[in-house]
């Protein structure tokens, strides 16, 4: 993967290939960052396709993606690399006789010991890789800057074995839920990328592209009503496209040609994801109010492409 | 072409900077390489590019995109925003020219800086009049003349200063002085900034209109569940600073045929703080009330356990009416209703030492105070040893202060309750999540 003669339209060709829809808003940023060799910290509700772009990158290149998942508590033993105690004991037993202590140390600590974390896997890779942050909201301010280190020099120094630097600089993706906010430091160092709910027209394609199977009528409606869902009911979850995605794989599956309130009841179970939503729908909108939504939503857009 | 880019992103990031957008050099330096790697004829592609490495928050981009549209205009927009500045310039200092003939006292131009000169310019006639008599009724002999002088000067000033808030707050106030920016392009595009219509974060709350109430209440619904999320969370300790736990090391290292590899740590239980709220509600706030009921109604929805006062002239408690999880209308309309203390004068003093008094409970080591307030109270001293005794008996005390902060240095009751807690200027939203952020959330 040579990066410096990367262009634009090679960038959004790979998304285009990789089957994720994307204007220049996400297209700049993504190729910037690969130009610039800087990580890119995208934000975004969850669900709005803010981990596809890592593997998106990875497909597009024909390249490796290495995935840390952080968590509360991640610590460094689980990021980047610990030594295989199991392994180091059982050789102390076979080798307890007849050997030097200083042999023993020696291969004790040596790279057949060493089990390579995500982080120190994404260093030493023998090619360009796609490496994968996600959440780290999740993570605690120490993690934080100990991450914030080595994504600065791409080198990591063990004191059994030395510096280990990089020999081909990861694609760095960090994904963050805004849950907390990140250090300056950090922010400073990336790319910024912030992903916003698809608009309808862009959702329809999404859509199309995913579950080709689906009528033209569906899918707009389909989007429609997850617009009117996203914007108008002030739900604590909003659906994301991974919903919408499942909402319409799931009228595929019954055979819909069109939405209906009685598909709206079956299936709002896959859109909402929590009780209190389920419930402000159903007093709120409900379904059949939700296909009125739509069709008065469908008629404003069909009178504002005449009149303009 | 290079000097002329370089020049120009240097420009666009001193805007973003007046704006309160933080940009170091080194992400300006970022911005520079990535214009260099765009087609910057490409308008959406330079401003993705600026975006992309100027601006790390979602928030801060919306700004962005206002400050892009007025900098990166067509050349004749630009020149007539230039031509506008200009005529303004020029207004500005004729009226600063006759403002300076007026106050004159026998004679003598008065000391006073060119922005108090531009304000009075700017008072209502009557109001102008009336200084005017002022200072022709203070007719003094030559002999105690030099030393009433200064104290007239100091008199006038008080009554400017009193003006200028009143002005601001009618929005009558058509001439600033904006003496940091000496570019005029950069003062004539801050101009422009000004006179679009801001987005909701950065318009100061009392100005938000009935209309954009339920944007407010969703936003401060996010800034609250961020909040909620942020004081829900246990972060596991670090190893350092905690004691070896010896039961769960050997427990642990069982697998290794009981030789200690891996240690575990003593974990520290994060304890969640109790929020306590008690927001002012007497007649200098009153235009930000409905802020206060909404931001009160946002966190008592996300967050269980948080206790809210009101107070004007005495203490009120108000968890009961958020407690009830009943729309924010009917909520507003009863606590309204009900207190017998909304819109009166302030006694913070005697509010506080309520609170000791009848509450002494809710007043714990795990307390974080917040208390909204403008600082404008009867009784300051006997305020300012309530809130000492109050931070004695909590964990932190927040002040968030509905004054613009350049305000803070006119009034001494901000420096009298600054130095016993940590206070935050909170007159927008965009002020309100900043303090979020920073104090809960990193």
């Amino acid at each position: 993967m040579n990066l410096a003669k990367l262009t634009i339209d090679q960038v959004r060709s790979g998304f285009e290939k990789a089957g994720y829809i994307a204007e220049d808003d996400i297209i700049i940023p993504v190729y910037l960052a690969l130009r610039l060799e800087k990580p890119i910290l995208i934000t975004g509700a969850p669900g709005v396709g803010k981990t596809e772009i890592a593997k998106v990158l990875a497909y597009a290149f024909e390249t490796d993606l290495i995935r840390l998942q952080c968590y509360e508590g991640l610590d460094e033993n689980k990021a980047l690399y610990e030594w295989n105690y199991q392994r180091q004991l059982i050789k102390i037993q076979l080798i307890k006789e007849g050997t030097s202590d200083e042999l023993i140390e020696q291969n004790l600590f040596s790279r057949d010991y060493l089990l390579e974390r995500p982080l120190l896997k994404a260093i030493q890779a023998p090619k360009k890789v796609v490496l994968l942050i996600d959440e780290i909201d999740k993570t605690d301010e120490e993690f934080e800057a100990f991450l914030f280190e080595v994504l600065s020099d791409f080198q990591v120094s063990i004191p059994e074995l030395g510096t280990l630097a990089s020999r081909y600089i990861p694609v760095v993706v960090l994904t963050n839920n805004g849950e907390r906010e990140l250090s300056d430091g950090l922010k400073r160092r990336c790319v910024f990328l912030f992903i916003d709910f698809p608009s309808i027209e862009k959702e329809i394609k999404i859509i199309k592209v995913k579950v080709p199977e689906i009528g033209e009528r569906l899918a707009k409606e389909v989007a429609l009503a997850i617009h009117y869902l996203r914007h108008h009911v002030d739900l604590k979850k909003k659906p994301s496209i991974s919903e919408t995605l499942d909402l319409a794989r799931a009228l595929v599956l019954f055979g819909a040609q069109k939405l209906e309130a009685q598909h709206v009841k079956q299936t709002i179970n896959l859109l909402l994801k929590d009780k209190d939503d389920i419930d402000l729908f159903n007093q709120q909108v409900g379904p059949a109010g939700l296909i009125e939504c739509i069709q008065n939503q469908q008629d404003k857009r069909l009178e504002r492409r005449i009149f303009t | 072409m290079k000097n002329n880019l370089e020049n120009n992103l240097a420009r666009f990031v001193r805007i973003l900077r007046h704006l309160g957008i933080k940009v170091s050099i080194g992400e300006t330096i970022t911005a520079l390489n990535a214009l260099l790697l765009v087609d910057l004829l490409n308008r959406a592609h330079v401003k993705a590019a600026l975006r992309a490495t100027l601006v790390k928050n979602h928030d801060e981009q919306l700004l962005f995109d206002q400050a892009f549209e007025s900098f990166f205009t067509i050349p004749e927009v630009r020149e007539q925003q230039r031509e506008e500045w200009e005529e303004r310039k020029t207004e500005g200092a004729r009226l600063i020219e006759a403002a300076e003939e007026e106050l004159a006292y026998q004679g003598e131009k008065l000391d006073l800086t060119e922005e108090e000169k531009l304000l009075y310019a700017q008072l209502p006639e009557a109001e102008k009049k009336r200084i005017k008599e002022y200072l022709e009724a203070s007719y003094l002999p030559e002999d105690r003349y030099s030393r009433f002088k200064p104290m007239l000067e100091y008199q006038i000033r008080g009554s400017l200063r009193y003006w200028k808030q009143r002005l601001a707050e009618e929005d009558e106030l058509l001439y600033l002085l904006n003496e940091d920016v000496d570019d005029e392009v950069l003062a004539s595009v801050l101009h422009q900034l000004g006179q679009e219509d801001s987005n909701l974060l950065y318009e100061d709350m009392k100005r938000i209109g009935e209309r954009d109430l339920p944007k407010v209440t969703n936003i401060l619904k996010k800034l609250s569940r961020k909040l909620a999320t942020k004081i829900s969370r246990r972060y596991r300790m670090s190893k350092k600073a905690v004691k070896i736990d010896l039961r769960r090391s050997i427990k642990s290292n069982v697998r290794y045929g009981g030789i200690i590899f891996k240690l575990k740590f003593k974990q520290k239980r994060v304890q969640k703080p109790q929020i306590l709220l008690i927001c002012d509600v007497s007649g200098s706030m009153a235009r930000y009330a409905a802020f206060v009921i909404q931001f009160i109604y946002g966190l008592s929805a996300v967050m269980k356990h948080i206790e809210s006062f009101i107070f004007a002239e005495e203490l009120e408690y108000a968890t009961p009416f958020f407690n009830q999880l009943r729309p924010l209308e009917e909520t507003m309309v009863e606590l309204i209703g009900k207190s017998r203390i909304w819109g009166k004068g302030t006694n913070l003093g005697a509010s506080l030492n309520a609170l000791k008094t009848n509450y002494p409970l809710l007043l714990t080591s795990r307390t974080i105070v917040i208390i909204v307030s403008d600082t404008k109270t009867l009784e300051l001293e006997r305020a300012e040893q309530e809130l000492v005794g109050v931070k004695r008996l909590v964990k932190d005390i927040l002040w968030l202060n509905t004054l613009p902060q350049d305000e803070w240095k006119d009034l001494r009751s901000v420096p009298t309750f600054q130095r016993h807690c940590r206070m935050f200027e909170c007159y927008t939203l965009a002020h309100l999540e900043k303090v979020t952020r920073k104090q809960f959330l990193h």
